[in-house]
């Protein structure tokens, strides 16, 4: 059991309290995940350059952020940096080769390179979502949207690197969070390993992250490759994946994990339960609507 | 002594604990209450659950969350909102009226009473009902009845894949559209009285019976025993 969430803020230019609502989304489905929480947030896009969000799993944050911009500068240059707790968060020139989470993880010990985007930013860790949000000052970020996750870990250890949501390493702007267990992770995984993706983790969701992003870069439509997961990924799901431009979704063909959305003219919330969306629509008269089985949805911007 | 009183206790569950609104709830019936609203559920799960009064209403104003109405004896249970999954689940008799959506597994495992959806029911709705009666205003989800052992399930709208999956005994009577029948759940011919016992379900909730075409689904009764020369019929059994 875990409880996935997420928001999209409607039409050009619309942007909305991106943090403190996915924050008060999770808070609400502590019950379904109280091992660890993380949210995706895509603010605006950096101009000219990629933002970075890299967990420093070191006490000594000031020398691990000096050796992670070191780091950086060998495959690009660094324009800003600024950390919260243990999240730094870089703001680059480029990434060229998609080598850079690789050689800012070869070269320094307790780093782990969480997002890469022009305007994503993933920041996740261990415990309650509302602890996070003040950890990591969330509260204060606006956006075009986001996803949020609270884990309950069943597949793979509980750590800070397996919990939601996953990039879609090396795909900038790309992850997932996913409610279920993908019983074909092996096959899938390598399946995509021959193609020549590689993973970060031993977590079975980061496979939908991947899986997506890879028919995305070969030109499908969000659309279709939502829809051809469905009978891909083997197994129970509900998840949402996220990408620049929007937020995507699918169900499984037997509707084990609860999925429910609602919208009105500005925005879109999805959540496992009903009770997140209350945190964000008190309005009775907008009526939350759950998604059926095999049922794929998208909202792009 | 309890004291019986015609007035409704009102009871706010904001910033209330689940079990100390379901513990003021209990403690009103006990001291004679018949009507007792509950303000702000706010989509809660477990609220109004293993209840044991008979002339007691209970509202929740509001959308509940998963669980709400469980193991109840008796009460009649409105929600002026939509609810989470397995509302009224394992419930005994009593009634519960749900004014808006239910989620997953509706009624699953009730043994008697009614349970009554506005709108429409997720997947697994009357999963292995056990008596009772479950009626729907709109759509029920996938494989609904499925497994079920007795009572009735009424849609009105249309239900998706797999109605009826593996059911034993009991009925389900669908208005609009089937996707598709489950293992073992066969059409069967809807009666005179069958429409006329339709009817008087649906008139209490001012749903004119006669302006639907009722499918029924009963059981095959073909999974009731195994025969080792339809090893095909097994197999497309879940």
């Amino acid at each position: 059991m875990c409880g996935i969430v997420g928001v999209f803020y409607k039409g050009d230019g619309a942007v909305g309290p991106v943090g403190q609502v996915m924050s008060d989304m999770c808070d609400q489905l502590f019950r379904r995940g109280p091992d660890s929480a993380g949210v995706a947030l895509y603010g605006a896009p950096v101009d000219g350059g990629l933002v970075v969000r890299v967990d420093l799993d070191r006490p000594d944050l000031d020398t691990a952020e000096g050796e992670v911009i070191a780091a950086a500068d060998e495959v690009t240059s660094v324009k800003d940096a600024a950390r919260s707790s243990r999240s730094l968060r870089l703001i680059v020139l480029d990434d060229a080769e998609g080598k850079l989470a690789d050689v800012i993880e070869e070269r320094v010990l307790g780093a782990r390179v969480f997002s890469v985007g022009r305007a994503m930013e993933i920041v996740k860790d261990l415990g309650m979502a509302c602890d996070i949000n003040a950890r990591y000052d969330l509260g204060r970020f606006t956006g075009t949207h986001g996803i949020g996750h609270t884990r309950m870990a069943t597949e793979s250890r509980v750590d800070i690197a397996h919990s939601h949501p996953f990039w879609a390493r090396p795909f900038p702007d790309i992850c997932v969070v996913h409610n279920g267990q993908i019983t074909n992770y092996h096959k899938l995984r390598r399946r995509l390993e021959q193609k020549g993706h590689r993973f970060a983790t031993e977590n079975d969701s980061e496979v939908i992250a991947v899986y997506i992003a890879d028919k995305l870069e070969a030109g499908e439509t969000l659309d279709s490759a939502l829809r051809a997961s469905i009978g891909d990924l083997d197994g129970t799901f509900a998840y949402l994946i996220s990408t620049a431009d929007g937020i995507g979704l699918a169900r499984d063909q037997f509707a084990t994990k609860p999925l429910l959305y609602a919208e009105d003219d500005e925005m879109v919330v999805l959540a496992s339960e009903e009770i997140s969306i209350r945190a964000v629509f008190p309005d009775p008269t907008l009526v939350p609507r759950e998604l059926q089985a095999k049922e794929v949805r998208w909202w792009l911007r | 002594m309890a004291q019986v009183t015609n007035e409704a206790v009102v009871l706010d569950a904001e910033g209330t604990e689940t079990r100390d609104v379901n513990r003021a709830i209990r403690r009103a019936i006990d001291e004679g209450a018949t009507e007792i609203r509950v303000l702000h559920p706010a989509g809660r799960h477990s609220l109004g659950v293993g209840l044991k009064a008979d002339g007691v209403t209970v509202t929740f104003e509001g959308p509940v969350g998963w669980y709400a109405a469980g193991m109840n004896f008796g009460p009649h249970v409105i929600v002026r909102g939509n609810c989470g999954w397995a509302v009224a689940e394992c419930m005994m008799d009593g009634r519960v009226e749900v004014h808006g959506h239910a989620g997953s597994g509706t009624a699953a495992s009730i043994r008697g009473g009614l349970v009554y959806v506005v709108g429409d029911a997720g997947a697994r709705a009357g999963i292995a009902m056990k008596g009772g009666t479950l009626i729907v205003g709109g759509n029920v989800g996938y494989m609904s009845g499925f497994m079920m052992q007795l009572g009735t399930i009424i849609v009105c709208g249309d239900a998706a894949d797999g109605l009826g999956d593996s059911m034993y005994e009991g009925t389900i009577f669908v208005g609009g559209s089937i996707a598709s029948r489950g293992a073992d759940a066969e059409i069967d011919e809807t009666t005179d009285e069958d429409r006329a016992r339709l009817a008087a379900e649906l008139e209490p909730f001012g749903i004119d019976a006669a302006g639907f075409d009722f499918t029924k689904i009963r059981s095959g009764r073909k999974l009731w025993n195994f025969s080792t020369k339809e090893p095909e019929l097994w197999k497309s059994a879940l």
